[in-house]
C-alpha cells in the first residue's frame, strides 16, 4: 500500500511536469485528487485494514494528497498570473513619444538676469526703487556732478525730447532722486531701462541697467570692493577672478572698472576679452561730494558707493550670445531657448 | 588717443617694454585699449619700387624684376607672382640680416644673380603668414628705411583718455603719467631759439577783448619760410596719429599738438588785414569760410580771431580759408593761446566742427605750456621751412591763473579709502607734480600742476592717492550694517508675479524698444506723445501710449519666421501726456495667435478664441489674489481701432476701465495679412499694482453632502450668462453653494436668435443635510425666476 502510494505520487508529478496548460492540469488533478479519482479509490480500501493500520495509512495518504493538491495550485496560479502578464505586455505605449504639454513660455533672458542680480542685492539688504524714463536734465546730468557743456556729457549720447527732457542715459538718475525723498542709511538698486543714441552690433538705442549705491556714516572704498566681488562671485561663480582699476565717472571719485576673469577664455585670452584675459562688466566708485551737495547731504558726515552694470552684457556674456541684436528682434526661436 | 611708444621713449628715461607700460598705465586708471607692436627694427632693408618684372630664364615658377631705390637699380630673382611693375616693395639689400635669421647675401639662382630679396611680411617678421611679398602704399618713400615705413621697432597704444585728463591729450602728458607709476625718468626736450631781425610787436598787434573767453593768447612770426613737404618722419609720425600731412608749416603745428597736447595756428600774415589780431566775440551776422571751404554764419555767441576787416578763425576750433598758409605764404603768423573750454565747446557743438584743437581746448590745456608750445613750433618751423623768427614773443595774458592749493586731512583720505594711506600720500602727489607743503601729521597743503586743471578738491587728491596705492592694495571688506531684508517694493514683486504667470500659461516675454513710429503711435489712437527731437530712424521718433502695436510686428516678424504658434507679452511703460514729464503708467498687454495646445501630435487642433484670452486676463488677476476687483465692461469706438467691436471686452479694475481684450478687429486682420484673428490684452498694470490682494484666510471645509440638479433652457442670445448668474444669486438663500456651466449651444433645433445653457446648481447646507425636499423647492424657485426673469423655456431638468 506504502509503495502504490509512492508510486501514485511519482507518477502524479511526472504528469504533471508534462501538463502544458490548464485543461492538462486539471485532467491530472481530476485523475489523481478527484472524487472518482486514484487516491479516492485508495481511501474506499482503508476499510479493509485494522484501526491502527487504517490511521497510520489514512496519514499517509492524507499527506500524499495534500502534497499533490499544492503542486496542482501552484501551477495553476503559475498559469494565471502568466497570462495577466501577456495581457498587460500588449497594452505597451511607445515610452519615447513625446509627453502631452500645456503650452509653456519664457522669461526674457534679460529679464531672468535682472532678476538674479535684483535677488543677490535684495540678500544683502538693498530695495528696490525705481525712477521715471523720461527725465529731466536736473536728475540725469546736473545732480549727478557733470556741468552743462562739460565734455563728460560726450561720454554718453542722449536722446533729447525738448527743453531740459531727455531720455534718461543711465540709472543713476534714480540715486539723486531716492537721496532727495529719504534720509541715510541707504541700501538701493534701481533696476530699470536707459537709452543712448548708438546703434550697432555692440551698441542697442534701449538697453537695460542696474545702478546700485549704498550710504551710511562710513562707507569706505575697500567696502565697494567687498561689496561687488561678492556680487560678481554670486553672479559668475565663486571662483570669478575680480579686478578693479581707476577710471572716471563724472558722479563718483574715486572711480573704478570693474573687471571679471574672462568668462569665454578663463583669462587665457581670447577674441571676447581683447586677448587680455579680463571682461569690463561694471563701473563704481565713492559717491562725489557733488552729489551729496545737490541732495542737501553733508559730505563731511556720510559716505557712500555707487556702481553701475549693463544687463544685456552680462546676459549675453552668461548665456555666450554673441549679437546684441537677437535681444530685440523678439524671435520665439531666440527666446524659447532661455 | 593713439600713441607711439618710441615717440614716449624720446621723453623717458627707463621705460619698461611696451606690454608692461600698458599694464602699469592701465591699472593706474589710463586704459591702454590696444597696443599693437610692429616687428623689430631692421638694418639695410629699403623702400623700392618695381620697374619691369619678366620670367626667369631657367625657372617656371621663379620671377626676374628689375627694381630701383632713390638712387640705385637692381635685380632681383623672386619667388612671388603677387606683385607687379610700379609696385613698392620692401627691398632688403645685401647684409641685411633678417628675423628669421636670413642673411642676405649676392647670390646666383638657377644660373642669374640676385642682389637682394623683396621680402614677404612673414620675412619681415610682421605677421605669423602671408600670401606673397609685401606691396607697400604708393606713397612710401623710395630708398627710405623700412623701419620708418613701417613704424617698425615701434608699438602703438591706444588710450582711452577719460574727459577729466586733459593732460594726457599728449605725448608728453602721456610720459609725465608714465613716469609717475612707473618710476621711469621723464626728460624735457631742450631746443634753443634763434631770434633775430624786427620785433614781433612792430609787425602785428594782438588785443583780447575784455571779457572775451580767453585767458591768454600769445604769437610769434618766421618771415621768409619755404613752403614743402614736411620730412619723412614727421609725415609718418602724424599719419600714425591720425593726421594728414599738408605741408611743413602745417606739420609743425599739428606734430606740436602730439607732442605737447597744445593746440597751434598758423596764418598767413599778409593776408592779415591791418596786421592787428583782435581776439572778440563775434558780432552779429558775421561770416567766416573754414578751413574745410564752408561758409560758416556767426553769432555773438562765439569766439573769433579777427583782423581789421572781420574774423579770420573760429577761436580754437577751425581757422580761416582765406588767412591759411599755402604754397605761396612768406610770413607766418603763430598763434598759441588758452581759450575757455566751454566756450570752445559751445562753438564747437553749434557749428557741428569737431577738431583735434576743440578736443583739447573743451577739456581744458596747460595754460603755463602756452609759450612753451609756440616757441618749439617757432624753432621748428625755422629748422624746417627756414626763415627768420621775429623778436620777443607777444604774450598777452589776462587774469593770470594760479592753482589753488587744496587742504588734504590724511584721516579724511584713510576713511574714503578704507585702509592707511596717510604714510604714503605726499610722495604719491609729489609723483604726480602736485606741489606738497606743510607735511603734517593731520594734513598737507598740495598745489596741483597747471597741466591738472581736474584737481580742484580735496576727493580729487584723494582719488590720485588711491590710484597709485593701487587699487589691488586696497583691501576687501564687507560694509558693516544693520541685518535686514532687501524690500523690493510692491511694483516689482506684482510685476515678477504678473510675469511669471503669463510665462506658465505658455507667453514668451518680449521687449520692444519705448520709441515706435509716428504709423505705429498712430494706429494705437496715441495723441499728444513725447516726442525726440534727435530720432535715430523714423521708426523710433516717438515714445509709445500702447504696447499693441509692437506687439502685431512681433507676430508679423514670427509667423514669417514660420513660427506659427505665438503667445507673447510684454509689461513696459507708456508715455501718456502729463506735466512737465509724462506720467509713465505700466502696462502688461500679450497676443495669443494660432492653436490652443501648440502643435502637439496628441491634442485636437483647436484655434485659440475670445475665451483663451478672457481666461489669460482672469488669471492675472486670480494669480495676483484679486479675482474680485476683476469684470467685463463695454467697449468704446476707440478700442475698435484694434478690436473687434463685438468680440472684446474692457477691463474694469476695481470698477474703473483699465484695460481691454478680445479678437482683433477683422480689417486690420486683413491689413496685416493674418490667416487667422489674434487674441490682444492690454490692460493698466499700475491700477493693478494699486490694489490691495485679498487676505488669504481659511475657510471650514463643508461637513454635510452636496445636492447637484441640472437646468437645461432656452434664451434669447441678449440674455448673457452675467445676467443668469445675477439673477440665480439674487435669490433668497444661503442655500445654492454654486453654479457649474457645462453646455452652451446654438443652431441644431434651437430656433435662430436663442442659445441653449445647460446649468448644473449645487445645494448644500453648512448646518445638516439637505432633503430632497428641500432641493427640490429650491431647484423649482430657480426655475420659475429663470423663466419669469428671462422667458427661458427649459428643455430639461435632473
Amino acid at each position: 500500500m506504502i509503495r502504490r502510494l509512492e508510486e501514485l505520487l511519482k507518477e502524479a508529478r511526472e504528469e504533471l511536469k508534462a501538463a502544458s496548460t490548464p485543461d492538462l492540469v486539471l485532467q491530472v488533478k481530476g485523475k489523481y485528487v478527484g472524487r472518482k479519482g486514484e487516491i479516492a479509490s485508495l481511501l474506499k480500501g482503508l476499510g479493509t485494514l485494522s484501526p491502527e493500520e487504517r490511521k497510520s495509512a489514512g496519514e499517509a495518504i492524507n499527506r500524499v494528497k495534500t502534497g499533490i493538491e499544492t503542486e496542482i495550485d501552484r501551477l495553476l496560479e503559475g498559469f494565471k498570473s502568466g497570462e495577466k502578464e501577456e495581457k498587460l505586455k500588449k497594452e505597451r505605449v511607445d515610452i519615447t513619444l513625446p509627453g502631452r504639454r500645456s503650452p509653456s513660455g519664457r522669461l526674457h533672458p534679460v529679464t531672468q538676469v535682472m532678476d538674479e542680480i535684483e535677488d543677490i542685492f535684495l540678500g544683502l539688504g538693498f530695495d528696490i526703487a525705481m525712477g521715471p524714463e523720461v527725465e529731466l536734465d536736473y536728475y540725469n546730468f546736473e545732480a549727478l556732478n557733470f556741468p552743462p557743456d562739460h565734455p563728460a556729457r560726450d561720454m554718453q549720447d542722449t536722446f533729447f525730447v525738448a527743453g531740459d527732457v531727455l531720455l534718461r542715459t543711465h540709472t543713476s538718475s534714480v540715486q539723486p532722486r531716492v537721496m532727495e525723498g529719504r534720509k541715510p542709511p541707504l541700501r538701493i538698486i534701481a533696476p530699470g531701462t536707459v537709452y543712448r543714441k548708438d546703434s550697432d552690433i555692440t551698441h542697442s538705442p534701449m538697453f537695460h541697467q542696474v545702478e546700485g549705491f549704498m550710504v551710511d556714516s562710513r562707507i569706505t572704498f575697500s567696502d565697494l570692493k567687498g561689496t561687488l566681488a561678492h556680487f560678481l562671485k554670486s553672479l559668475f561663480g565663486p571662483k570669478t577672478g575680480v579686478r578693479f582699476r581707476p577710471s572716471f565717472f563724472p558722479f563718483t571719485e574715486p572711480s573704478a572698472e570693474v573687471d571679471i576673469g574672462c568668462v569665454i577664455c578663463k583669462g587665457a585670452g581670447c577674441r571676447v576679452c581683447k586677448g587680455t584675459g579680463w571682461l569690463e562688466i561694471l563701473g563704481a566708485g565713492m559717491i562725489h561730494p557733488n552729489v551729496f551737495r545737490a541732495v542737501k547731504y553733508d559730505p563731511e558726515t556720510v559716505t557712500g558707493f555707487a556702481f553701475g552694470l549693463g544687463v544685456e552684457r552680462i546676459a549675453m556674456l552668461k548665456f555666450g550670445i554673441d549679437d546684441l541684436r537677437l535681444l530685440f528682434e523678439n524671435d520665439l526661436r531666440f527666446l524659447k531657448q532661455f | 588717443m593713439k600713441v607711439s611708444y618710441n615717440w614716449l621713449k624720446e621723453f623717458l628715461d627707463g621705460a619698461p617694454v611696451p606690454k608692461e607700460l600698458g599694464r602699469a598705465l592701465t591699472m593706474t586708471g589710463t586704459e591702454v585699449e590696444s597696443l599693437a607692436e610692429s616687428g623689430a627694427s631692421l638694418n639695410n632693408v629699403v623702400v623700392a619700387e618695381i620697374i619691369s618684372c619678366a620670367q626667369h630664364p631657367n625657372a617656371d615658377r621663379l620671377k626676374l624684376c628689375e627694381v630701383k631705390t632713390a638712387t640705385d637699380k637692381y635685380s632681383i630673382v623672386c619667388g612671388a607672382s603677387n606683385m607687379k611693375a610700379g609696385d613698392r616693395v620692401a627691398l632688403a639689400l645685401i647684409g641685411a640680416e633678417l628675423p628669421g635669421g636670413v642673411k642676405i647675401k649676392k647670390s646666383k639662382i638657377r644660373g642669374v644673380e640676385s642682389q637682394g630679396m623683396m621680402c614677404s611680411e612673414v620675412e619681415l617678421g610682421i605677421k605669423d603668414t602671408s600670401e606673397g611679398i609685401l606691396i607697400l602704399p604708393p606713397a612710401a618713400p623710395l630708398g627710405a628705411s623700412i623701419n620708418d615705413a613701417l613704424s617698425l621697432g615701434d608699438a602703438l597704444m591706444e588710450i582711452g583718455v577719460t574727459p577729466n585728463r586733459s593732460d594726457l591729450l599728449s605725448i608728453r602728458g602721456v610720459a609725465r603719467e608714465a613716469s609717475a607709476v612707473t618710476g621711469a625718468k621723464l626728460k624735457e626736450k631742450t631746443f634753443s631759439l634763434e631770434e633775430g631781425g624786427r620785433e614781433t610787436e612792430e609787425m602785428v598787434s594782438v588785443s583780447i577783448e575784455d571779457g572775451a573767453p580767453c585767458r591768454r593768447y600769445t604769437a610769434r612770426i618766421i618771415e621768409g619760410v619755404a613752403i614743402g613737404p614736411a620730412p619723412e618722419y614727421m609725415r609718418q609720425r602724424l599719419e600714425a596719429h591720425g593726421i594728414r600731412s599738408i605741408n611743413n608749416v602745417v606739420d609743425v603745428t599739428n606734430y606740436v599738438l602730439l607732442e605737447l597736447g597744445q593746440p597751434l595756428h598758423a596764418f598767413d600774415l599778409d593776408k592779415i588785414e591791418g596786421r592787428s589780431i583782435d581776439v572778440r566775440l563775434s558780432g552779429e551776422g558775421e561770416k567766416l569760410e573754414t578751413i574745410d571751404g564752408k561758409e560758416r554764419a556767426l553769432d555773438p555767441s562765439m569766439l573769433v580771431i579777427a583782423d581789421a576787416k572781420g574774423p579770420v578763425a573760429l577761436a580754437g576750433v577751425m581757422g580761416g580759408k582765406y588767412s591759411e598758409v599755402t604754397e605761396t605764404t612768406k610770413t607766418v603768423l603763430l598763434e598759441s593761446a588758452w581759450f575757455e573750454p566751454s566756450s570752445v565747446r559751445k562753438t564747437a557743438k553749434k557749428t557741428g566742427l569737431s577738431s583735434e584743437s576743440s578736443y583739447r581746448f573743451e577739456r581744458g590745456v596747460d595754460i603755463d605750456s602756452v609759450p612753451l608750445a609756440l616757441d618749439y613750433a617757432a624753432y621748428l618751423i625755422k629748422e624746417l621751412a627756414g626763415g627768420t623768427i621775429a623778436k620777443e614773443r607777444i604774450d598777452v595774458y589776462v587774469n593770470e591763473m594760479v592753482p589753488s592749493p587744496i587742504n588734504l586731512r590724511l584721516e579724511r583720505a584713510n576713511a574714503i579709502v578704507g585702509v592707511d594711506v596717510a604714510q604714503k600720500a605726499a610722495e604719491y602727489l609729489s609723483k604726480l607734480g602736485v606741489t606738497v607743503k606743510g607735511t603734517g601729521e593731520v594734513a598737507i597743503i598740495a598745489t596741483p600742476p597747471p597741466f591738472r586743471p581736474d584737481i580742484k578738491e580735496e576727493i580729487d587728491l584723494i582719488e590720485e592717492i588711491a590710484r597709485l596705492h593701487g587699487y589691488d592694495n586696497i583691501p576687501t571688506t564687507l560694509p558693516s550694517a544693520p541685518l535686514k531684508s532687501g524690500d523690493a517694493g510692491k511694483a516689482t514683486r506684482t510685476k515678477r508675479a504678473v510675469k511669471y504667470n503669463l510665462s506658465r500659461a505658455g507667453f514668451n516675454e518680449v521687449l520692444n524698444y519705448s520709441f515706435v513710429s509716428q504709423d505705429s503711435f498712430a494706429l494705437a489712437g496715441g495723441k499728444d506723445g513725447v516726442q525726440l527731437s534727435n530720432p535715430l530712424t523714423e521708426e523710433m521718433v516717438v515714445m509709445r501710449q500702447s504696447l499693441i502695436p509692437s506687439l502685431l510686428d512681433n507676430l508679423r516678424d514670427n509667423l514669417l519666421k514660420k513660427n506659427e504658434e505665438v503667445r507673447v507679452f510684454e509689461i513696459a511703460p507708456v508715455f501718456l501726456p502729463g506735466g512737465k514729464l509724462p506720467v509713465e503708467d505700466w502696462r502688461v498687454a500679450g497676443l495669443l495667435y494660432g492653436l490652443r495646445s501648440g502643435e502637439a501630435w496628441n491634442l485636437p487642433k483647436e484655434w485659440v478664441d475670445f475665451y483663451d484670452v478672457k481666461g489669460v486676463v482672469e488669471g492675472i488677476f486670480e494669480g495676483l489674489g484679486l479675482e474680485s476687483s476683476f469684470e467685463v465692461g463695454p467697449v468704446t469706438m476707440e478700442d475698435s481701432r484694434i478690436f473687434h467691436p463685438g468680440k472684446s471686452s474692457a477691463i474694469m479694475i476695481g470698477g474703473e476701465r483699465g484695460g481691454v481684450f478680445g479678437e482683433i478687429h477683422p480689417e486690420l486682420k486683413q491689413k496685416l495679412d493674418l490667416k487667422r484673428p489674434a487674441y490682444l490684452f492690454d490692460a493698466d498694470l499700475s491700477a493693478i499694482i494699486d490694489l490691495s490682494a485679498r487676505k488669504k484666510a481659511y475657510r471650514p471645509l463643508p461637513k454635510f453632502p452636496e445636492s447637484g440638479r441640472d437646468i437645461a433652457f432656452i434664451v434669447g442670445v441678449e440674455t448673457t450668462y452675467g445676467e443668469i448668474i445675477s439673477a440665480i444669486s439674487s435669490l433668497d438663500t444661503k442655500l445654492i453653494e454654486r453654479v457649474e456651466l457645462f453646455d452652451v449651444y446654438y443652431g441644431g433645433n434651437i430656433p435662430q436668435g436663442k442659445r441653449s445653457l445647460a446649468l448644473r446648481i449645487i445645494y448644500r447646507s453648512m448646518e445638516r443635510t439637505l432633503v430632497s425636499d428641500e432641493v427640490e423647492a429650491m431647484h423649482t424657485r430657480v426655475r420659475d425666476e429663470l423663466v419669469k426673469r428671462f422667458g427661458a423655456e427649459v428643455r430639461g431638468e435632473q
